[in-house]
């Protein structure tokens, strides 16, 4: 924030600089978070306006010189459309807008400069939903939203005493948001979700993330390192294991000599096995990752239909559409299946496939490997104990590779990650005669026991090898398991050597900072899930099983209208209750005879006195001016005078005779 | 109206040429008991007023021409050596009487101008550890320039409250500038002028104005007028319960004058104007114009 309260408590205050504070702070609280996506030119360019703002403040400057002011809008036109390419828009828009905001600081000089200011900084306070809609970013708003109102407040405050209405205003503002929390839930739950690219937020392009089409050395260990959250998964029935969960995601068929890819795609279009035993339901909420890849345990059950899908013979399952938003789905699968019992004379070929030349001594082991005997499976079980008994080490920062990746990293190396097992197996397979294949995906997870679902991260990405043998079909064979079995049963942290281990706390049972953190991922979780994840279906869901009619549009916004017309009667009958106190006899006899000269066209102005009045209507009437004097006369002494029954009857029955119809007669 | 006082009203009023609203305030002030500020440039009679009343009440009248080496003791009056008695023997000042007319009160220092307002305050003054009553009635009919005049001590906020009302004269109208130019000297006609009723006459119509009849009703509309500024935000502050007090009284008075025995609505309005301009203050960012908004602005509340 610009400026510290130093001069502002200390000495004389001036009303002026408090004023400007007024707009200034809000102003800033909306404009922080917006500051990760502008660029730093306008950032610091806001500083300066809002530095000099408050200084031209502090010395009661005369406002800025015209040119002044036209110099600087100019440039920053200029400075957004050399950046963004456009004024318009998102990116642009808001650009411009932020860097204009500031230079308004310059020009406060009226009321009407300083709550057009406040209505832009409203706007801007709703442009960070184009941008982010996390639940810390809500509550920001939340936070910048009550002080803006409070800005709203301080606009119609004296400037002489902002300072001791500071406090009562931010109270004030609080008051008035929690009195529109109603409102807004009756609008969030009620107000139409429109699909289409008017209603909907504008999809910004951002880079994919996570798990990829292709896997070279040091892919993986590079998204290990990251935090960001993959997705969350909900087992309703019995927790698995962790070291069952191992999530499928891109199958890679194709090796070019360093690196594992998927070349073209598989066909038939549709996976040939049967899932064995009871199938395990699960729900997963999966983070935008802006990929089609879709995870999945085993074989599948039973897909859901939202969203349009398409599940390979290898069993990649993608999504028609890239994954921009937030999506819930609800799978059923068999963890224990039979994929493929007779293997496809072309899935077959391509399952054997190496490229020529290359790896030699790799292909010596796989040979030593495949002479020995005893069928494909004795041949994975020794390759895996070669991986054993080897002094093989599992580490983030394996030593780079050259030519031959597969022979430096079996013979010198001999460290490495997922991603160098997970390779160099499928070649040594695919050498000795074994169809394999690698597939990338998620091992694992981080169970939160407050909300009772699975925390799947960047960090728990692993690949792992596939090898088809007679009668089983395809079969999961996990040589980093064999390597580092701390991987799949506690996750990678605790399969790391001591000086790679990542800045994340161990699962140390009782550990409050952990349970803080498991709990602040429950509220993100419930969040996503009841509060962006409440769209057009779901909304329609809810509303069908309420009521079928307020499933359309005309029933929502029926239902609303009602709603909003009736919370405002409502309102109105208090306010109305609360204006008009109980009238005494005299006061309402006075009211029914002020109600009839109205009608005339005389109207009683409020603050208009009894006398006042009567001179004035006997002006306008003189053919009523004598009934008009005795009645005021009677309702002077009956509500002023010592009140007697008697006077208060008479004024009654002064008014029941009082029936001036028709126009004035000449 | 009490034929003694519309006499005495008419007689002002020939000499005070065109200004019967605020002949009629002063005697409003005088009757509920308040004292009366005048403020207005020189010259346009302020003095002549407050004599013009002493007079014709049949009041005792001095006059303190306040300047800025006046000492509370040249008000008060001092306890002086007396060689032939060998005592000191009390010499009273000029505020020993009925009526003082306390003029361009704001040249004054402010320990004097305090000495005087103590005075107003409690009907009695102390002087060399002595406590001595005021007579009775006891008026001060102050008159200042307005503030911003050169060598003016401004009257704080607090001893502005003393005084009941706050008038303005205001240059004649036309009329009464012509007639004022054409006839006699002034001073000649307070020379001459004889009281019309007697200083028991007047505790007896001070006494009566606290008889007149104040229903709720009328309760209902000083509250709200009063309410109404304490809660706006242009006022510095509202007016004070001293203030509803007094303008209760004023509003008596003004009913009496009328010749009414009860208060009514426009009694109020008509004295309000008086009872706020000294009162409330536009708080700071607010035009200073406000003294002539701020009665209009109390006019806006609705009779309930």
């Amino acid at each position: 924030m610009p400026g510290s309260p130093g001069p502002l408590w200390g000495g004389t205050l001036n009303p002026l600089l408090l004023q400007r504070f007024w707009l200034v702070v809000p102003l800033g609280l909306v404009l922080l978070p917006h500051a990760w996506h502008l660029p730093a030119w306008i950032s610091l360019a806001w500083l300066g306006f809002a530095g000099l703002s408050l200084r031209g403040a502090a010395r009661r400057q005369p406002p800025l010189n015209h040119w002044l002011k036209w110099l600087a809008t100019l440039g920053g036109v200029g400075g957004v459309l050399l950046g963004y390419g456009s004024v318009l828009g998102p990116g642009g828009g808001v650009a411009l807008l932020a860097f204009l905001s500031g230079a308004k600081l310059l020009e406060l000089d009226t009321t009407r400069d300083r709550a057009g200011l406040l209505f832009v900084t409203l706007f801007l306070l709703v442009a960070h939903f184009l941008e982010d809609q996390a639940l810390f970013t809500a509550g920001w708003m939340a936070l910048a939203g009550t002080v803006l109102v409070a800005a709203f407040v301080a606009l119609e405050t004296p400037p002489g005493q902002l300072a001791a209405r500071s406090r009562p205003n931010l109270i004030l503002a609080g008051q008035l948001m929690l009195q529109a929390l109603p409102l807004a839930l009756l609008l969030f739950v009620l107000f139409p979700r429109i699909q289409g690219p008017l209603w909907g937020l504008p999809q910004q392009k951002t880079a994919a993330s996570g798990l990829a089409e292709q896997m070279s050395p040091g892919d993986i260990s590079r998204l290990i390192l990251s935090d960001e959250l993959a997705f969350r998964a909900e087992f309703p029935a019995a927790q698995p294991q962790s070291r069952d969960l191992y999530w499928r995601g891109p199958v890679l068929w194709d090796f070019d000599g360093r690196g594992w890819y998927r070349a073209r795609p598989v066909e038939p279009a549709s996976p040939q096995g049967q899932g064995l035993g009871e199938p395990l339901n699960y729900t997963i909420t999966l983070e935008p990752h802006h990929q089609r890849w879709l995870f999945l345990l085993g074989y599948p059950a039973r897909l859901p239909d939202q969203p349009v899908s398409s599940l390979g013979p290898d069993l990649q399952w993608q999504a028609r559409d890239p994954v921009h938003q937030r999506l819930r789905y609800q799978v059923s699968s068999h963890p224990a299946y039979r994929l493929d019992p007779v293997l496809e004379a072309t899935h077959r070929t391509r399952a054997l496939a190496l490229p020529p030349g290359g790896n030699r001594r790799a292909r010596e082991l796989a040979l030593d490997l495949a002479v020995a005997g005893g069928g494909d499976a004795a041949i994975v079980e020794r390759a895996l104990s070669h991986f054993r008994q080897e002094k093989f080490f599992y580490t983030l920062s394996p030593p780079p590779l050259g030519e031959s990746a597969v022979d430096e990293f079996l013979f010198d190396t001999r460290r490495g990650f997922c991603e160098h097992y997970a390779g160099a197996f499928v070649f040594l397979m695919r050498a000795a005669g074994v169809p394999a294949r690698v597939v990338t995906g998620y091992q694992g997870g981080e169970f939160n026991p407050y909300g009772r679902h699975w925390i799947v991260r960047g960090r728990d990405a692993h690949a792992w090898a596939e090898v088809w043998l007679p009668q089983l079909g395809w079969t999961r064979v996990d040589p980093t398991a064999a390597v580092a079995p701390e991987r799949v049963e506690q996750g990678v942290n605790a399969a790391l050597p001591a000086g790679e281990r990542l800045d994340i706390p161990l699962p140390v049972a009782g550990d409050w900072l952990r349970a803080l953190d498991l709990g602040w991922d429950l509220v993100n979780s419930r969040w996503n899930q009841w509060v962006l994840g409440y769209n057009h279906d779901r909304q329609r869901r809810f509303l069908a099983s309420l009521a079928p009619f307020l499933a359309t549009l005309q029933g929502m916004v029926g239902l609303l209208t009602a709603l909003l017309a009736l919370g405002l009667l409502v309102l109105a009958a208090l306010l109305f209750q609360r204006r008009r106190p109980a009238l005494d006899p005299a006061a309402r006899a006075y009211a029914r005879f002020c109600a009839r000269l109205a009608r005339l066209g005389l109207p009683r102005g409020g603050a208009e006195g009894p006398t006042d009045y009567a001179r004035r209507a006997a002006a306008a009437r003189p053919d009523l001016a004598e009934p008009i004097a005795t009645v005021t006369r009677l309702y002077l002494a009956a509500r002023y005078g010592a009140a007697e029954p008697a006077q208060v009857e008479a004024l009654t029955a002064a008014v029941q005779r009082f029936r001036p119809g028709g126009p004035p007669q000449p | 109206m009490n034929p003694t006082l519309a006499r005495a009203l008419e007689q002002i009023n020939r000499i005070v040429l065109g200004k019967d609203r605020q002949v009629r305030l002063c005697l409003a002030c005088l009757l509920a008991r308040g004292h009366l500020l005048i403020e207005d440039v020189p010259g346009v009679g302020k003095t002549t007023l407050a004599h013009a009343l002493a007079r014709t009440l049949g009041l005792e009248f001095r006059r303190i021409q306040f300047t800025s080496d006046l000492l509370p003791a040249d008000i008060l009056g001092a306890a002086i050596y007396d060689r032939d008695s060998g005592k000191f023997t009390f010499h009273p000042g000029p505020i020993f009487a009925q009526v003082i007319l306390a003029d361009e009160i704001n040249r004054a220092s402010p320990k004097a101008q305090s000495a005087l307002l103590e005075a107003m305050e409690e009907g009695q003054v102390s002087i060399e550890g002595e406590t001595r009553p005021l007579p009775c009635p006891f008026f001060v009919i102050a008159t200042q320039n307005p503030g911003d005049q050169i060598g003016a001590f401004p009257l704080p906020e607090s001893q502005l409250d003393r005084f009941l009302l706050r008038i303005r004269l205001g240059f004649p109208e036309r009329a009464a500038e012509r007639a004022l130019l054409r006839g006699e000297d002034r001073r000649d006609i307070l020379a001459n002028l004889a009281p019309v009723l007697g200083p028991e006459d007047f505790a007896g119509h001070q006494q009566a104005v606290r008889g007149i009849h104040v229903s709720d009703a009328l309760l209902d509309y000083l509250q709200a007028l009063i309410t109404a500024s304490r809660g706006d935000a242009r006022f510095a502050a509202g007016l004070s319960p001293r203030a509803g007090l007094g303008l209760l009284r004023v509003t008596q008075a003004w009913a009496f004058l009328e010749g009414r025995n009860f208060a009514q609505p426009e009694d109020v309005q008509a004295v309000l104007p008086a009872l706020v301009a000294h009162r409330l203050f536009p708080s700071a960012g607010v035009s200073r114009a406000g003294e002539d908004w701020a009665p209009r602005i109390l006019l806006e509340v609705a009779i309930p």
